[in-house]
């Protein structure tokens, strides 16, 4: 796992594991690694994954068992939630950046759809 | 006291060379003296061996109580040995302990040789008696534990400070080399009733024909010597741990 | 629980030079703390006073609630940057040396080490490379299970392959949580990942301190570039 060092490394490893979740990587109720074992993997201070594992559970996106370890929540409501909530973000992402350049809301929905046309050809 | 015997254990792997090269240069010694003695009246001969013996001994002991910390210093290995939970007092102690074994080891090494060779009939050197260079040996040996611990202390008080170390380390030097024969004479004053031993008899001396001066040595001055340096050595230790920087 | 280290205005003084002019830092158990900045900044004096090798010249220095000495020693390694091991002894001997003075010396954790160090235990240590030599005084550190490890700059100087070998075998063998390290490093990015605490030292001052997720967060730059911020 590649790291923006600029920016807090806990934000990073909970998108990081959203995504995999949003993608279909990580499926509701897969067993997620131990703090220990993914500090290991990617070098990371436990502490911190330990905090992006806390954060991602007071949203709900993965749940600990006692005595049996974290879980991706099987809720799939959730899975779809986060995939909702990613792609806004991503497209808000990209509006921005769009708009910035002054192109108008037509040319940004004709662009797209030239895009997509090229795409599935 | 397992954590001592590990540093003794390490000090005298580490000496090998030293009682190695040492006791290669006690032979290289006793080599020269056979080819020069025929020349010398038998009784400046038996001087001249025995002060040479001494001699050798006191430098070594000097040599080697500046030496055994200094070695650390110049390798850094100081650090390490600083670092491990042993106290400066032991590891002094073992330090003192592996000169005690290496000295030990040359003044018998001395002794047998000696003795050995001033009892070939053949060479015209001398017939003392064992009991005569025993206590030479003896005496040397006792002798050489302050020849190393004034050293070793003037060493660890010049690491004590920052600035002026070499200057402090003479000083004590120098104050110790003035108080010890003061503080001796005292302390054998104060046990006359300790025995002690003349090297030479005088009688024996006559008998063969010498002429050395019927020395003597005495249990007070071992105690002395030994009391003092074991002091010296406990002082280097406390200093070791609370005062030296490294 | 004690913390692991308390430190009050801590002052060091050699001749014509303050190199600490007052430290302030309170460390809990089970911390990895980064001790960042650039040479002569004071890291290696604050380590050095640590493990009483130095005095303080004023100030008050806890480690679990006890003054440096023997007994601090008796649950401390320390890494100095410095070559300080034995020459004339082999890995074996060395190890076996160093073993009996720690009750918690493990030595199925040391082969372990060894084996991944790529460190023969026959080797004479004075025959060793730089970076070998770096392998080996973190194998023995770690292989004495300590409470609290002192790394001093343990990544510089040595070669690519080493470097690597050394942050790895850290990250498998120190006991994230229930040891406490304190990492001096001026080489930041390698190791930024691993801390949970970070003091910047600069001229015997501390410039910052804090977490450094906190830091990322508050300045929007990377650990190595607060760094060369501050040291501007």
């Amino acid at each position: 796992m590649k790291f923006d060092e600029t920016r807090p490394i806990y934000i990073q490893i909970m998108e990081n594991l959203k995504s995999k979740i949003a993608r279909g990587e990580l499926k509701p109720g897969d067993k997620l690694p131990s703090v220990r074992e993914l500090s290991g993997k990617i070098g990371v201070n436990p502490n911190t994954i330990a905090r992006a594992y806390s954060e991602l559970e007071r949203e709900g996106v993965i749940m600990t068992r006692r005595g049996q370890g974290t879980y991706v929540t099987d809720d799939p409501r959730k899975v779809t939630e986060i995939r909702e909530e990613m792609a806004a973000s991503a497209l808000s992402t990209f509006l921005e950046s769009l708009r910035a350049l002054g192109l108008s809301r037509d040319e940004i929905l004709s662009l797209i759809a030239k895009n997509l046309e090229e795409d599935e050809r | 006291m397992s954590r001592f015997f590990l540093l003794l254990g390490k000090e005298l792997r580490e000496e090998r060379n030293w009682i190695l090269f040492s006791s290669i240069a006690l032979f290289l010694l006793f080599a020269l003296f056979l080819l020069r003695s025929g020349k010398w009246h038998k009784g400046s001969a038996t001087v001249i061996y025995f002060l040479i013996v001494s001699v050798s001994i006191f430098i070594l002991s000097i040599v080697r109580g500046f030496g055994l910390l200094k070695k650390e210093w110049d390798s850094r290995t100081i650090i390490y040995l600083r670092s491990l939970p042993a106290g400066g007092y032991e590891v002094a102690l073992s330090k003192f302990t592996s000169f005690v074994v290496q000295i030990g080891l040359f003044a018998a090494l001395g002794l047998i040789l000696n003795y050995g060779l001033f009892s070939l009939e053949s060479l015209d050197v001398s017939g003392l008696g064992f009991r005569s260079f025993f206590l030479v040996y003896v005496s040397a040996f006792f002798g050489s534990l302050v020849f190393f611990s004034v050293p070793f202390i003037a060493y660890v008080v010049g690491k004590s400070t920052a600035r002026l170390g070499k200057l402090l380390s003479i000083s004590v030097l120098l104050a110790l080399v003035y108080i010890i024969p003061k503080l001796h004479k005292f302390f054998v004053r104060l046990l006359p009733f300790l025995p002690k031993f003349q090297i030479f008899k005088p009688e024996e001396l006559a008998q063969r024909g010498l002429t050395i001066h019927p020395s003597s040595a005495d249990l007070a001055s071992y105690i002395f010597f030994t009391v003092i340096s074991l002091a010296l050595i406990l002082l280097s230790g406390f200093l070791l741990e609370k005062k030296v920087e490294i | 629980m004690k913390a692991a280290l308390e430190i009050k205005g801590l002052h060091k003084r050699f001749p014509g030079v303050w190199a600490l002019r007052g430290i302030d830092i309170t460390l809990d158990a089970g911390r990895v703390m980064g001790l960042v900045g650039p040479n002569g900044s004071g890291k290696t004096t604050l380590l050095s006073i640590l493990m009483g090798h130095k005095k303080p010249t004023k100030g008050e220095v806890r480690i679990f609630g006890m003054k440096p000495g023997k007994r601090v020693r008796e649950i401390t390694s320390y890494v100095p940057e410095i070559d300080h091991l034995y020459g004339w002894m082999t890995v074996k001997e060395m190890a076996d040396f160093t073993a009996g003075f720690y009750r918690s010396w493990n030595p199925s954790k040391f082969r372990e080490l060894l084996e991944f160090m790529d460190l023969n235990p026959s080797f004479k240590i004075g025959n060793l490379s730089r970076g070998m030599r770096a392998r080996l005084k973190l194998s023995l550190a770690l292989a004495a299970d300590p409470k609290l490890l002192l790394l001093d700059e343990p990544l510089s100087g040595i070669d690519p392959l080493s470097r690597d070998k050394i942050l790895e075998a850290f990250i498998k063998w120190f006991q994230f949580g229930e040891q406490t390290v304190i990492f001096s490093t001026h080489i930041v990015r390698e190791a930024e990942k691993l801390f949970d605490y970070v003091v910047f030292l600069g001229d015997g001052e501390i410039i910052l301190q804090g977490e450094p997720d906190e830091l990322r967060n508050r300045y929007g730059r990377s650990i190595e570039d607060i760094m060369k911020e501050v040291y501007r």
